[in-house]
């Protein structure tokens, strides 16, 4: 006999809907309340997403993995992009971070958002915004 | 190090905008949405007394920030773990606090950023040497 499982509330039920979306189009996409939704349902990071003309608000700091590019979007409003950027102290593990993996962002605007990821990655978005280019994990 | 008992019932903070906290459970985003609005403003002169505060947040420790018998989170045997170094001398994104008291907290995935003399600092809690 097995234990009868309590059923999702509501509010855990759309967060497992908002997981499961693979497209976001002209939205506004709070990104720690997502990542958290992902943490909910088990995933430790977001991945296999395309956002397209979204506004990615944080407060939040992005760790881009591997896979993840970025089309004709605005990091954030700054004179210097290295204000945007964390290099990581260890190589191991980060916290307090949202790891992001093979997503797209397409045309989106960032606000409020830092990022951090491998040296390379911090090396060339400090030189000038990459676009178009994979990250490595 | 703080040892908050983990049969503690979750106690969600009513006002975010109190300056004292107690024995409560925070959303650091929360905490800096409600108080500044998105992308304003530094939390400035609180006290956390045995609270749970909660990320996803990068904590950007400014001046006259104390941590006293405070659980940094799990460094998984590293206080590395925890720390970023900001490549300018602006942090965006990060979740800012000067002027306030944290005592007996714990985070919990939340990470640390500030000046390199405060980091230092927090690298040295565990004691591992600061990176260079």
């Amino acid at each position: 006999m097995t234990d009868q499982t309590t059923p999702m509330s509501a509010e855990e039920a759309a967060g497992r809907a908002l997981v499961a979306r693979t497209t976001f189009e002209k939205e506004a996409v709070w990104l720690p309340m997502l990542a958290v939704q992902h943490w909910n349902a088990g995933e430790m990071s977001i991945k296999d997403k395309t956002f397209t003309d979204c506004v990615i608000e944080g407060p939040a700091v992005m760790a881009v993995m591997n896979g993840t590019f970025f089309d004709s979007c605005a990091m954030g409003t700054t004179t210097d992009v290295k204000a945007l950027l964390y290099r990581p102290v260890s190589d191991v593990k980060m916290a307090g971070v949202v790891g992001v993996s093979n997503c797209r962002f397409v045309r989106c605007r960032f606000v409020q958002v830092g990022f951090t990821g491998s040296d390379q990655l911090l090396d060339e978005m400090a030189s000038g915004i990459r676009s178009q280019a994979s990250a490595s994990s | 190090m703080s040892r908050l008992p983990i049969t503690r019932e979750i106690r969600i903070a009513s006002d975010l905008r109190a300056t004292a906290f107690e024995d409560v459970d925070l959303n650091l985003f929360d905490l800096h949405v409600d108080n500044n609005g998105p992308g304003l403003g530094v939390i400035v002169g609180r006290t956390f007394r045995g609270c749970r505060l909660q990320g996803p947040a990068i904590m950007l420790v400014s001046m006259g920030v104390r941590f006293n018998d405070c659980n940094f989170g799990d460094p998984d045997g590293d206080m590395r773990n925890l720390v970023l170094r900001a490549e300018g001398k602006r942090a965006l994104g990060t979740i800012p606090f000067r002027d306030t008291l944290f005592d007996g907290c714990e985070f919990l995935n939340v990470g640390f950023t500030g000046p390199s003399e405060i980091l230092d600092q927090l690298l040295l809690v565990s004691g591992t040497a600061p990176k260079t």
